[in-house]
């Protein structure tokens, strides 16, 4: 039986490359992946599950990385931001302005991409759906809005 | 917390419990618990995973796991709809149907159409899996004997035909100020509510009367609105008719 | 793609894209120093509170920790233009959330399971929770000692009373212009005080080196503020403190004045300088540090027989919470703009900062403007309603105008923006404003208003801007702007380019501020930051051309006024093909044989407000307001009237900003500003029991408009040159909020035949007819 106590070690795969790190067995996701290994890419915007700043793919699937424990990554894929280069997804968040502090955009382009993935031709409910879980102050969201719908012409 | 257990079989879950000496705790999506954790309102230092249990993960004509995600549950339609208002589409990937139904939370949306599909629940229970009507466990929550854990649900998929509105008071990811399920059933009709009281309120009726529905519920007056409103918002529900044509 | 050739006006990409569609823009909380230091704070569970004992025996025995401090330790009083806050309560807890003490440890966990050890004794008073209490004559007072505080000149406490303070407008004579009216109106709104949701929690780190410079590093929009005030209040020479910012994850005034910065710094001395980290969680972020102001007001109205006003009178009674930080201010600056953009000759207004048991307020987008013009805008409609004139018609008729004075009597000159042109847009986009339409049991409706707002802010409010160069004749801004989302970097570059006649990648910019590098500035606030770091940069880059110019001259052997520059180059302007690029002068000018004359190019620009004065403490009189930022909002609502559901369809916004220099950057602004607005004034305040404890502290109990609450925007620009502004600009980033309540209350007074007054305006509210009006 697995059971795990204290300082453990896990070892997932994280943006492609396999990665062992140790960590405290009540860790969240979100804690190890900015502080045990240091991509600070994704952000803790409420540690609550509320902002979706903090969003990652595991297996391609967005969750909550502050609401999970980080063991759950155990043997899985996990992607964030730092994973993602030159994606049609990046280049239209910037082209419509689909940000200003750029605080939540990790966890925006994150979901955006796992959205634009699993559904290439979502339409504006399905859209809604999926990022309504994210929250932005600055944008007023007609940029976030009219970068996925860029992304997924450019797709 | 400093202990996680990570049982893989029933047996292992048995040894488990059966070694224990101080409290424990479930753990699953961790959606509802780790919120719960970080504000220092979890005490029990050790936790049990049960996601790697057999069964928990299933999704068959016959049985859904405790530990399916809420945006995996597809049928029937009644089912997939309450999910879809939960949370938010990002949590409901690992927010479980189990995990809503014995959370802590008032809400408890999902058991209404479980209710109204006269599901039954899976229960592991004194190192065996018993399996009971949902309806004869759920009072004001679901009742559950030290050690016991839900393992799954079984419901017939058919499709029947249901009204559900779900009241915010901004938007769709939000609490429920009112979530409303009524569906047609063999006997009458079935009429659910969440957020209307402090517990989910539920109850058949063989005839749609309005007057005699209204009059079933208690509604409750909070920070998110007062009874008197969440009445008119049920009374405008009902006046709408009774659920008799298929979706 | 692009047709316009010249870097103004247009579209130009953001210079901080890439670094933060890849998560790669650092911000205060993602860095680490060696050996840093954590920290978790022991909150006040009561609104008010004696604290008879704090019993930390059993938290300080947990590993890890290091120190726990308690406010006693700092004898210290805190504050912006008034020092009224303790670093940690002492004595006594005025608000719910207030930090009573404070564990440092290894880790965060360490120093969380302290804090959970800590246990406070405390003797429970009732609490003030509304302004109306608080200024009841037997109201207990909860800053007993308000006159023994020191305060900027400005501000006007009031003894005995819970009013930190009162500034009174007077201007003509208020008694005769209601004697003579032919119609008046009274009406009464409200606002809850809530907070700024910044997605970036507030974070702060500070380290004493042995040197004994004093390094901070922040989350703020104003770090030369910190720099100074940390030199005052702990005594420490301005420059022994470095402050350093990254990137900002929004402010919207909430990271103005001193946040956590003192607090870090007392908590870095406490255990001998080591670095450390004092990061906010949402809860505390919400309910510990400051958020955005309430209001009870009451407006009356007094207009001759056609609409002409000819009198108002103002009570704006601003709750500030338990402390007055910047409020203190914003409820002098709702006073100097308190009748809004209209012609008013008869005013009396009396504007207070009111003390109550709720967490405290500082500045917010809006800096009173937004409270002050819901309250004037809801009187104006229901003053257009008497009379039965058109909303457009009587806002046209009264519109202020170059010529015309101020509510303190300050005369608007040729740089007053065009409020009829704005209102004109909006109409021209909404049709008849009266308009009712019935739809599927729905009612749609619109409304449209106006609104003005002027920077409140010392009168020698200054910026700076340093240019140098790189050897390719590119060169380098340094301003101690914070880049906090509004994108003035961009603009930065801009402004510079267009000044250099040079293509923008030939510009850089400096993110990060660093207080002993970068020129001293104000505050990234007031919507000032590219109107007045502008104006100094486009003079650090004429600086830096003459000094070009000086070089090629000696070079060139031509006189100065016969050059000329353009493409990256200096010239003759008789034989353009003769010249000197940036690159061969930028750092010297090299000649074949090796001797070099002039050395590096340096530009220097300033820039500090003219002309602004004080006002008079009886009258109100002066000159403070720099410049006026003037718009008009139109909103289009469908409401429910069953159940009280409705959904903004529309928001307009027509704005003159002088010059726009980057349109997608303004209107991202403006868009901004205008969904923020809607979510102040339909989901968002602080909700709070009879105890006065906040109960939605969180973002999931307190809502801001999430992805597909957006109605459909439009935003238009009026270009009236500012005159004093960089290529005429003026500020941009706030005034697009301050209209919005007052737009969607009258869109939603309309469709429902009766005023809507209080916000939030819920669903409950338009439905329950007598619950809540």
């Amino acid at each position: 039986m697995k059971q795990y106590e204290d300082h453990i070690q896990m070892e997932f795969s994280l943006n492609g490359e396999r990665v062992t790190t140790r960590f405290d067995v009540d860790e969240t996701l979100l804690h190890v992946v900015r502080n045990r290994i240091g991509l600070k890419g994704q952000k803790g915007g409420c540690l609550n599950g509320d902002c979706g700043a903090c969003t990652m793919l595991i297996d391609g699937v967005p969750v909550k990385s502050c609401l999970m424990l980080a063991i759950d990554a155990e043997g899985k894929e996990v992607t964030t931001i730092e994973g993602l280069k030159d994606t049609p997804v990046q280049k239209a968040f910037v082209a419509k302005q689909g940000f200003q502090c750029g605080y939540c955009t990790s966890g925006f382009v994150m979901n955006t991409h796992a959205l634009l993935q699993a559904h290439p031709d979502a339409d504006e409910e399905t859209i809604q759906n999926w990022l309504s879980a994210n929250l932005c102050r600055c944008t007023g969201y007609e940029g976030i809005e009219e970068a996925v719908k860029m992304a997924q012409k450019n797709l | 917390m400093n202990k996680l257990f990570r049982p893989q079989t029933y047996e292992e879950l048995t040894s488990i419990l059966e070694s224990q000496t101080e409290k424990y705790l479930y753990y699953s999506g961790g959606t509802e618990v780790m919120s719960d954790y970080r504000q220092g309102k979890i005490k029990e230092k050790q936790w049990i995973d049960i996601k790697h249990l057999p069964g928990m993960m299933e999704q068959s004509p016959e049985t859904i796991g405790a530990c399916v995600f809420l945006n995996q549950l597809t049928q029937p339609a009644m089912l997939a709809e309450v999910a879809q208002g939960i949370a938010d589409h990002t949590i409901r990937n690992h927010l479980t149907i189990g995990g809503n139904v014995c959370g802590k939370l008032p809400f408890r949306e999902i058991v209404l159409p479980l209710l109204a599909l006269d599901a039954e629940i899976s229960i592991f229970s004194d190192g065996e899996i018993i399996r009971v009507p949902l309806k004869e466990r759920f009072d004001k929550f679901l009742k559950l004997q030290p050690g016991e854990l839900v393992t799954g649900f079984h419901f017939d998929r058919t499709e029947r035909p249901y009204h559900y509105k779900r009241h915010t008071i901004t938007g769709s990811i939000d609490y429920p100020l009112m979530t409303y399920l009524a569906v047609r059933t063999e006997q009458g009709y079935f009429v659910g509510l969440s957020g209307y009281g402090s517990i989910p309120q539920f109850a058949w009726f063989e005839n749609w009367d309005v007057e005699e529905i209204l009059n079933s519920f208690k509604a409750v007056s909070n920070d998110r609105g007062s009874a008197d409103y969440r009445k008119k918002l049920l009374e405008i529900e009902l006046e709408k008719g009774a659920p008799n044509e298929a979706v | 793609m692009e047709v316009n050739q010249s870097p103004l006006g247009r579209n130009e990409r953001r210079v901080d894209a890439d670094v933060k569609v890849t998560g790669q823009a650092v911000f205060t909380g993602d860095m680490y120093v060696s050996g840093m230091l954590h920290t978790a704070f022991k909150r006040s569970p009561h609104a008010f509170a004696k604290i008879v004992r704090i019993d930390t025996s059993e938290a300080s025995k947990l590993p890890g920790v290091k120190r726990i401090v308690t406010g006693e330790e700092f004898p210290t009083n805190l504050g912006l233009y008034m020092g009224d806050k303790p670093v940690m309560a002492r004595g006594v807890v005025r608000h719910y959330g207030e930090h009573v003490a404070a564990v440092i440890a290894d880790t965060k966990k360490q120093a969380e399971a302290a804090v959970n050890l800590i246990k406070v004794e405390y003797e429970i008073k009732k609490p003030i929770l509304s302004v109306s209490d608080a200024l009841q004559a037997d109201a207990e007072l909860i800053h007993p000692d308000i006159m023994s505080y020191a305060t900027i000149p400005a501000i006007i406490p009031q003894e005995g009373t819970n009013v930190p303070n009162l500034t009174k407008i007077r201007k003509g004579d208020i008694d005769k212009a209601f004697g003579e009216a032919a119609h008046t109106v009274k009406s009464s709104v409200s606002i809850p005080i809530g907070d700024h949701v910044a997605m970036e929690r507030r974070a702060a780190t500070c380290r004493i080196t042995a040197d004994g410079d004093v390094h901070i590093t922040s989350s703020t929009q104003a770090p030369f503020v910190v720099k100074s005030l940390l030199g005052i209040f702990f005594n420490i020479p301005p420059g022994k403190i470095i402050v350093d910012t990254p990137f900002v994850g929004g402010g919207f005034g909430g990271k103005a004045g001193l946040q956590l910065e003192g607090l870090a710094y007392a908590l870095s001395k406490s255990v001998g300088g080591r670095p450390v980290m004092v990061e906010n969680s949402r809860e505390d972020d919400m309910v510990t540090s400051p958020g955005h102001m309430g209001l009870e007001a009451t407006v009356e109205l007094a207009a001759d027989s056609q609409g002409k006003l000819l009198g108002l009178r103002g009570e704006y009674n601003y709750n500030s919470g338990a402390y007055a930080d910047y409020a203190v201010n914003i409820s002098r600056a709702g006073a100097i703009a308190g009748t809004g953009p209209y012609r008013v000759d008869n005013v009396h207004i009396d504007s207070r900062c009111v003390y109550t048991n709720l967490p405290f307020s500082t500045a917010f987008r809006g800096f009173g403007h937004i409270e002050m013009i819901f309250a004037v805008e809801r009187a104006m409609s229901e003053l257009a309603n008497k009379i039965g004139l058109d909303p457009y018609e009587i806002r046209h008729k009264n519109a202020i105008q170059p010529g015309d004075t101020t509510p303190v009597q300050s005369l608007l000159g040729r740089s007053t923006g065009n409020l009829r042109g704005c209102l004109d847009l909006v109409k021209n986009e909404l049709g008849d404003i009266t308009e009712v339409e019935q739809v599927d049991g729905k009612i749609r409706a619109k409304s449209i208003v106006s609104f003005w707002k002027a920077p409140a802010m010392p009168t020698n409010t200054d910026a700076g801007a340093i240019l140098t160069f790189n050897i390719d004749g590119s060169c380098n801004i340094n301003t101690g702007i914070i880049e906090i989302g509004q994108g003035t970097k961009t603009g930065l570059v801009q402004l510079v380019a267009e000044t250099l006649r040079v293509e923008t990648d030939m510009v850089h910019v400096e993110i990060g501020v660093r207080t002993r590098t970068s020129p001293t500035d104000w505050a990234t606030a007031a919507s000032r930051a590219l109107m007045m770091a502008g104006s100094a940069a486009v003079e650090a880059a004429q600086d830096a051309l003459d000094q070009m110019y000086d070089t090629a001259e000696a070079v060139l052997k031509v006189p100065k006024r016969l050059l000329d520059h353009g493409g990256g180059r200096i010239f003759e302007k008789d034989h353009p093909d003769i010249g000197l690029s940036f690159a061969e002068i930028a750092l010297g000018y090299v000649y074949p044989d090796g001797n070099t004359i002039k050395g590096q190019i340096i530009g220097r620009g300033r820039y500090v407000a003219h002309k602004l004065t004080g006002i008079d403490p009886d009258t109100g009189q002066g000159h403070p307001d720099l410049e006026w930022t003037i718009g008009s909002h139109g909103i289009q609502v469908l409401v429910d009237p069953n159940t009280g559901i409705f959904e903004i369809e529309r928001a307009i916004c027509a704005m003159d900003v002088g010059k726009v220099v980057n349109p997608d950057l303004a209107r991202g602004q403006v868009i901004g500003s205008m969904s923020m607005g809607i979510g102040y004034t339909i989901y968002e305040g602080f909700k709070f029991n009879s105890r006065g404890q906040i109960t939605n502290e969180n973002l999931r109990d307190h809502k801001i408009m999430r992805y597909g609450q957006q109605p459909k925007y439009d935003v238009f620009f009026l270009e009236t040159p500012q005159l004093d502004g960089p290529y005429g600009l003026r500020g941009l980033g706030e005034p697009g909020i301050t209209g919005m309540p007052a737009a969607i209350s009258n869109a939603l007074s309309r469709a429902l035949g009766r005023p809507i007054r209080h916000i939030p305006f819920t669903p409950e509210k338009l439905a329950m007819e007598d619950h809540h009006e």
